[in-house]
């Protein structure tokens, strides 16, 4: 890293949020960084590379989505190997978006010690139910039965390990709308040791309704943020 | 393009998706022509093919005409669209297969012919152009496997024999005659639609295959003989004669998904005349004809800017013998290092030289190095004319183990002409001394030394020296495959593989069949064959009991004996390289005596001299005498 314009403590990064909407949300998280890679050698912004055999762009992304999941207010950070105005990076980077990743705000951070948003804690989701398949009513009694137990114990599977974790503190938020359509709305914990994930919460529920799962019409990831 | 409730439920929905960047969309009420291009294979090999992002971008640069993409879906994919009752459709704008005007299909490789009649069927097709209505597309085929198209000449309404880019110009331009006479697609009659592969037949490098009627020559063969005013004694290869100056597609489609080749790709020269005696690239691209390196640079340039590729692949049969290769590595490093750009070479000849263009190219990023020896011992590559010799793959081999290489893979054929049990034992002496090399020259990083061996089938191919030998017996390839393995088995350096004998044996009946294949085809997809180009997808005995449908032994058929004299089912496809050429190399092989590459060594006669200024004459003596490549003609 000697050769780097910057010292380690020094960084310039662009934090770029941005919507994954339309057809787009059935990308994957690396065809998502592919088209995000591809978007900023067209826009001509000086990203940084890493060193080695195979150069990289320095692009992360945090807490990265689903396929077929939507989202409204994602985030990402490119390491810039030099400064250049948030104006002008954000013109530029617009033009190269393919529609549906589409650009929403880009700050570019000077003398920056570590990755912009690396403490998010937390994701709001709205989930799009059928209710052609399953009742509000019964959802709604699912959603009281989730929330008045102390702990739900579910399994996970992490790097060839089965885990019991609890799913029931890290879920802030649970509540079920029925207006013009039937939604499940949550917050949920990104904290590393309290992390819960949409997927669970609706097995859950499918389960306490009695069914395998749940008829998802469209999950939305609305917010990353710090809680 | 599929719809989002089948991309909700499949695996890798990316691939369906459409609306790629640089993706054309034209409003189809502004194009007269809807023109499906076809590649019998998923999208991840599909969307790698050159040949296709240039005929793409040639349609579309067209106003009349709106060219969409169609690639097989995988299983999932199909699985759910016949539930649903979904055709297979553009991925442009959804249009399904059967609402195009014209279906252009690639064939580069036989054993996707089965995914051919496949594609047709969930487009909504009929796949016998006998059988298909006046209303229905034109189904046109094109791609190197036209140097014999009668296996397929069932299902296609007409071939292009050769290179596309000019042809299918003259095909748009007949077919928006004929349809500005007949506007309503649902009152066409079937003279209308004969009125139409008249005028095509009339285009040069076009073949329609029903203006023929198959004879049954006395080795049992059909020969298509003319059978209508209309039917061109012989259909001569297309060659896009100014390729300096012929479109390149700068701005092509930028895949969703990881793909085979998942890179910018610049065509630097097309052709070779190194005169390998089983190649058939080496006898469908004839002659040599090469790109400026200012035509390259620009090309290149504007292909990253319009695509933000972090790879830009050089594209030609063999790109160090290019004229001015290192012109073009220089120029491209120095136009697009700074943004990270690396350049890939395919595979390459065995010589220091392009072990040092290997090593210039990878200063971006490090990629692997092939090279393709092809045979084991000096006396079997005269026999193929390869011409490099043992030295050559010596000296290679060290310049690339100093050059920093610890992986290497090298290809080797088995099965070729007079081929004996010492050749294949000496492919294993000569990897034992890359082996010695490799650690030699490695020292202490010797223990990651490893050699990638490839050992391939010799298939039979139309249009080469080697079209009338016979096709190696399958249990003798895998004892041969064998005898290597064992003999290979205590070195951990070298990985060694290779294919199902048994479906090289179905690609050389399928390479050089006749007509009677067509039925056969047809009962191998009737029967589950798809995607065939999969190893695991394919099935031996699927086409053994075909075969046997009909009456036939394939492995009597795969071990027919061919002799000089004989009429083929593709005599009738002129490719521009003369049956007597051909003959003489298939002696040249027997007597294992070389042949030099005429950029080399001045002209050796194929013929294709009598049909235009051949470029590889005029241009290449001059260059080389210029060049100071330390290679010496083979013979």
């Amino acid at each position: 890293m000697s050769n780097q314009p910057h010292s380690e403590n020094q960084r310039i990064y662009a934090r770029i949020e941005y919507e994954k909407v339309g057809r787009l949300r059935f990308l994957g998280h690396l065809d998502v960084a592919a088209a995000f890679d591809r978007a900023l050698r067209r826009a001509k912004l000086p990203v940084a590379y890493s060193e080695g055999f195979h150069p990289r762009a320095k692009l992360s992304f945090i807490h990265p989505l689903p396929v077929g999941v939507v989202g409204l207010h994602e985030l990402c950070a490119i390491e810039l190997k030099e400064y250049i105005e948030s104006a002008t990076a954000g013109q530029r980077l617009h033009k190269q978006l393919p529609r549906g990743l589409n650009l929403l705000s880009i700050q570019v951070l000077p003398r920056q010690k570590r990755t912009p948003f690396a403490d998010l804690d937390r994701a709001d989701y709205v989930i799009d139910i059928d209710p052609d398949k399953v009742g509000a009513d019964e959802l709604a009694l699912a959603v009281r039965d989730f929330l008045d137990r102390n702990s739900i114990n579910i399994k996970r599977e992490t790097k060839r390990r089965l885990r019991t974790v609890d799913i029931r503190s890290g879920t802030h938020k649970l509540a079920v709308t029925n207006g013009q359509k039937l939604q499940l709305q949550m917050s949920l914990s990104l904290a590393q040791d309290d992390l819960v994930k949409p997927v669970e919460v609706l097995q859950v529920l499918a389960r306490l309704i009695g069914r395998s799962s749940l008829p998802v019409k469209l999950m939305t990831r609305v917010k990353l943020y710090r809680a | 393009m599929l719809p989002e409730k089948i991309l909700a439920e499949v695996h890798r929905p990316a691939r369906y998706l459409g609306g790629e960047y640089n993706t054309v969309v034209k409003d189809p009420s502004q194009v007269r022509i809807h023109f499906a291009l076809c590649y019998p294979d998923v999208y991840e090999v599909g969307m790698s093919h050159l040949g296709s992002q240039i005929l793409y971008h040639v349609i579309n640069s067209r106003p009349e005409a709106a060219c969409e993409r169609v690639y097989y879906p995988h299983l999932d994919a199909v699985k759910l669209m016949r539930q649903h009752r979904l055709p297979l459709s553009g991925l442009e704008t959804g249009r399904p297969l059967a609402d195009f005007d014209i279906i252009g299909i690639t064939l580069q490789y036989e054993l996707t012919y089965t995914t051919v009649l496949a594609m047709l069927e969930i487009g909504g097709v009929s796949i016998r152009s006998a059988q298909r209505s006046p209303s229905e597309p034109l189904v046109l085929g094109g791609g190197a496997c036209t140097g014999n198209p009668e296996p397929l000449a069932d299902f296609f309404d007409a071939f292009l024999i050769g290179e596309g880019e000019e042809a299918v110009g003259e095909i748009l331009d007949t077919y928006d005659r004929w349809q500005q006479d007949h506007p309503n697609r649902g009152t066409r009659s079937p003279s209308d639609r004969e009125e139409l592969l008249h005028e095509l037949a009339a285009i040069d490098g076009i073949y329609v295959p029903s203006l023929y009627e198959p004879e049954e020559s006395s080795e049992g063969l059909l020969i298509p003989r003319p059978a209508a005013p209309e039917a061109k004694s012989t259909i001569k290869r297309r060659i896009v004669e100014d390729f300096a100056n012929a479109p390149i597609p700068t701005a092509p489609v930028v895949p969703w998904t990881d793909v085979i080749h998942n890179r910018g790709q610049v065509e630097i020269a097309r052709g070779c005349t190194r005169g390998c005696r089983f190649c058939q690239a080496g006898i469908f691209y004839r002659p040599v004809r090469e790109r400026s390196v200012e035509t390259i640079r620009e090309a290149a340039t504007q292909i990253i800017a319009n695509t933000g590729f972090d790879e830009i692949s050089l594209a030609a049969l063999n790109c160090p013998d290019h004229s001015q290769i290192n012109e073009i590595i220089d120029g491209l490093h120095k136009d697009l290092s700074s943004q990270r750009v690396s350049i890939g070479l395919p595979s390459l000849r065995i010589d220091n030289f392009s072990i040092e263009l290997a090593q210039k190219v990878q200063r971006v990023r490090k990629t692997g190095l092939t090279l393709a020896p092809e045979a084991g011992s000096q006396r079997l590559r005269d026999v193929i004319n390869k011409g490099v010799t043992d030295e050559d793959l010596r000296s290679a081999t060290e310049a690339a183990f100093e050059a920093g290489w610890e992986t290497i893979k090298l290809y080797f054929m088995i099965g070729l002409p007079t081929e004996t049990d010492e050749d294949i034992l000496d492919i294993a002496e000569l990897l034992e001394q890359v082996v010695q090399i490799g650690r030699a020259k490695l020292g202490r990083r010797r223990r990651h030394l490893q050699i990638n061996v490839s050992l391939a089938t010799l298939i039979p191919k139309p249009h080469t020296p080697f079209q009338w030998l016979q096709m190696s017996d399958p249990a003798e390839l895998s004892r041969k495959q064998d005898l290597l393995r064992q003999r290979l088995k205590d070195r951990r350096e070298i990985k060694l593989s290779y294919p199902n004998s048994y479906l090289a044996l179905v690609e050389s009946l399928l390479s050089r069949g006749d007509r009677s294949l067509g039925s056969i085809i047809e009962r191998v997809y009737a029967e589950g064959g798809v995607l065939e180009a999969w190893h695991e997808r394919f099935s031996y005995a699927r086409w053994e009991q075909a075969f046997a449908a009909v009456g036939k032994d394939l492995a009597t058929e795969a071990q027919r004996k061919w002799n000089l004299k004989q009429q083929l089912p593709w005599d009738h496809i002129d490719l521009g390289v003369s049956r007597e050429f051909l003959q003489r190399e298939y002696v040249r092989a027997q007597q294992e005596l070389t042949t030099p590459d005429c950029r080399l060594a001045g002209c050796q006669s194929c013929g294709l001299a009598e049909l235009l200024p051949c470029p590889a004459i005029m241009a290449g003596l001059q260059s080389r005498s210029q060049e100071t490549k330390s290679e010496q003609p083979a013979s």
